[in-house]
């Protein structure tokens, strides 16, 4: 088996090749100078589909059906004449202040997601401003999800430190019509009907930077995962807290006690068990470094219960290196490789485990700063 | 016709051809000339909104032009456009 480690940084790409996970061949970079917002292979077809923006070129989209021997620029998605409002909040006078239209331009794709099995051609795209936008034919042309766009809660929609985006989509394995997507600062989204209806699904998750800490929408997500075996299972790492559903989002369920701090962006779960999670919990947001100076991964077995800190192998003692909300992933795992685990940090190192996280080392460093890594395993 | 010159890192895109004849009475219509003959550029230079980028700069005739929107400047057979990045969008 042979895994594939895509590295998207500020400054390019970079993909990595491996027979046993310990020993691996990087690229060259590709891309030089662009600015790797995600990069995913499509398990369906091999593709592979890199979002790349540029301060003087904008955002794009390339695709490559050769394991990245050669690229080819494929259609972006893009707003035609939309506009969007939101209001910031008036702190002198304590309320909303009248909200400002916007004309909307793709300022960024965010994250590609390929469809289900079972609706091949299918793929999304989460971009800033936040939207989602849904492509049939492969990538070959994209449409806005307009019941999305049009949400009721859509003026209580707000930009993060990063904009405001649409970073997260998942799609349930038993149903490919069921999705959520997660948005900052808005929240988390739900459809049963394959994007033509969306509900805000944020009951129980805290807003600290607003005034109604307990909003519809307006909370802040930085990463969500649906559990691939157990659909009523979702985890977020939410700006000032880690929470867990498990009725699909209906409710959700504080988890971040025993943890150092509750604010951080990455997160991922083991796709074998659906009570593991991780995260990397950082400083509270004003600094968003590694709480006590040392980068460490923390993982749950039960759901939240309880957490477990893991740092052999990471790095100890004044870390001023975050990890950025779509920079941790997993490879799946397989009946014969135990977990892997990848995490980039935005001081251009990669760190991998190949055992669940018990124990870490360090793959490539001296890249730009890190903005995502996937990882998957292809035969 | 205009010539329409491109800076190099822009005219990777189009097999390093750096100089364009186009045809149009003001700098949208030269633009769209160009556009239709190299429709991937659009996206390099224009927002969503049919702006100019943001750090992207059109001369006429060595002059910045300023309306960066409607692109209403006139151009004359023989002008010259270039179209060069801003230094203000050096990449962090």
């Amino acid at each position: 088996m042979t895994y594939e480690l895509l590295i998207s940084t500020r400054k390019g790409l970079v993909i990595g090749r491996s027979e046993d996970r310990t020993r691996w061949e990087f690229s060259d970079t590709h891309f030089m100078g662009w600015q790797i917002d995600y990069a995913v292979r499509d398990p369906r077809n091999g593709r592979i589909h890199v979002a790349a923006s540029h301060m003087q070129w904008g955002p794009h989209i390339h695709r490559s059906d050769d394991d990245g021997a050669t690229w080819q620029e494929a259609a972006a998605p893009e707003f035609h004449g939309e506009t969007y409002a939101f209001s910031d909040w008036d702190m002198e006078n304590d309320t909303w202040m009248p909200a400002k239209t916007h004309e909307a331009s793709l300022e960024r794709v965010w994250t590609i997601q390929p469809g289900a099995a079972s609706t091949p051609g299918v793929l999304y795209a989460g971009v800033d401003p936040a939207a989602l936008f849904v492509s049939t034919d492969d990538g070959d042309s994209w449409d806005l999800c307009r019941s999305l766009w049009d949400h009721e809660t859509r003026p209580m929609w707000v930009p993060g430190a990063a904009g405001m985006t649409l970073h997260h989509i998942a799609i349930a394995e038993d149903d490919p019509q069921h999705l959520y997507v997660g948005i900052s600062s808005a929240g988390v989204f739900e459809s049963l009907d394959a994007g033509a209806t969306w509900t805000a699904k944020n009951q129980g998750c805290i807003a600290e930077h607003l005034p109604d800490p307990e909003p519809e929408a307006g909370q802040c997500v930085h990463s969500l995962h649906l559990h691939p075996r157990d659909t009523s299972r979702l985890f977020q790492q939410h700006h000032p807290g880690v929470y867990r559903s498990d009725d699909g989002g209906g409710q959700w369920t504080p988890i971040h006690d025993g943890l150092p701090g509750k604010f951080g962006f990455a997160s991922t779960i083991d796709p074998a068990d659906p009570d593991t999670f991780y995260v990397i919990p950082l400083q509270e947001d004003q600094a968003r470094v590694p709480a006590d100076g040392d980068l460490r991964v923390y993982r749950t077995t039960d759901a939240g219960a309880s957490w477990e800190p893991l740092g052999n192998g990471l790095p100890d003692g004044h870390v001023l290196q975050g990890v950025y909300r779509q920079a941790l992933a997993s490879d799946g795992g397989s009946a014969s490789d135990p977990l892997g685990l990848y995490l980039g940090t935005s001081g251009g190192h990669v760190y991998a485990s190949v055992n669940g996280g018990d124990r870490w080392s360090e793959l490539i460093d001296h890249l730009a700063p890190i903005t995502a890594v996937r990882c998957t395993a292809i035969t | 016709m205009a010539e329409l010159i491109l800076t190099r890192a822009l005219a990777a895109q189009v097999d390093n051809r750096l100089k364009h004849d186009v045809a149009g009475a003001n700098v949208r219509e030269a633009l769209d000339a160009l556009f239709t003959q190299h429709p991937q550029l659009r996206r390099y230079l224009l927002t969503d909104t049919g702006a100019v980028r943001q750090h992207v700069n059109v001369f006429l005739n060595e002059t910045l032009i300023e309306d960066r929107r409607t692109l209403n400047d006139a151009v004359a057979p023989g002008d010259t456009i270039h179209i060069i990045q801003a230094v203000s969008g050096g990449f962090r």
